[in-house]
């Protein structure tokens, strides 16, 4: 579960599961979403996968991402959405950053 | 993979020696009144589609017969897992909060309700052929 928080806890993972809940999109039409580069997707990509929340479909050179999310799992996205959470490094929570604001306070 | 399977095996083993336990413990001591065992069993029975009802849109594939295009097969998966689960935790209350007739009346009524929808949604998925939509990615 603690994989499944931290995918959960960043604003454009949750953006991202929001997408594929409507359809399996390509990781180009996923990117085309956001405005970050496309090494910052595959991360975001990795974090999902890890966490078993996507399933990856490799057709060529085309990757599909499906959702593959359990009930509680989407339930828990809701709560995240609602209340913009995010986890800490110390595991409490706190107020989501975008990505960008993020990355620059690293 | 062995020790997962045997791991498994051995929780399983433990929650149906659980179970019998405690229903020899009940029928024995006579502490369950008339009636509660079969609450218990509905709500055991509405705990059970819970737990299923969540893992479906994670775990379950269509048969091969089956397959529509992957938008609505998706949207099925989620809406199947979501019916079992909010079913489920709805026996799992009337059973326990209700009175039997009620719970009773509860339970055929969300029982049809959710076949009627299922129904609908795999015909509705059934009409669709599967397309393959390839487009260029990362």
């Amino acid at each position: 579960m603690n994989k499944v928080y931290k995918a959960l806890s960043d604003p454009t993972r949750r953006h991202v599961l929001e997408l594929l809940r409507k359809r399996p999109m390509t990781a180009g039409e996923l990117s085309e979403h956001f405005p970050v580069s496309k090494p910052t997707m595959s991360a975001h990509f990795a974090v999902l996968r890890e966490a078993d929340l996507v399933e990856a479909e490799k057709n060529g050179r085309t990757i599909t991402y499906r959702l593959k999310m359990s009930v509680l799992e989407e339930a828990l996205l809701g709560f995240a959405r609602a209340f913009g959470l995010r986890v800490e490094r110390d595991g409490t929570t706190a107020p989501a950053l975008d990505t960008e604001e993020r990355e620059a306070g690293a | 993979m062995n020790t997962n399977t045997s791991s498994r095996k051995r929780k399983e083993i433990l929650l149906a020696g659980a179970i019998v336990a405690a229903s020899v413990v009940l029928a024995v001591t006579g502490i369950a009144e008339e009636g509660w065992p079969r609450r218990l069993a509905m709500a055991v029975l509405g705990g059970f589609l819970v737990v299923s009802g969540n893992s479906i849109p994670k775990t379950l594939r269509p048969l091969s017969a089956m397959r529509c295009e992957t938008t609505r097969e998706q949207a099925l998966r989620r809406l199947t897992g979501w019916a079992f689960v909010l079913v489920g935790l709805t026996w799992v209350v009337a059973w326990l909060a209700l009175s039997e007739s009620l719970a009773a009346a509860i339970t055929v009524v969300t029982t049809l309700a959710v076949g009627a929808l299922m129904a609908g949604h795999v015909t509705w998925c059934l009409r669709q052929r599967r397309r393959a939509e390839p487009t260029p990615g990362l």
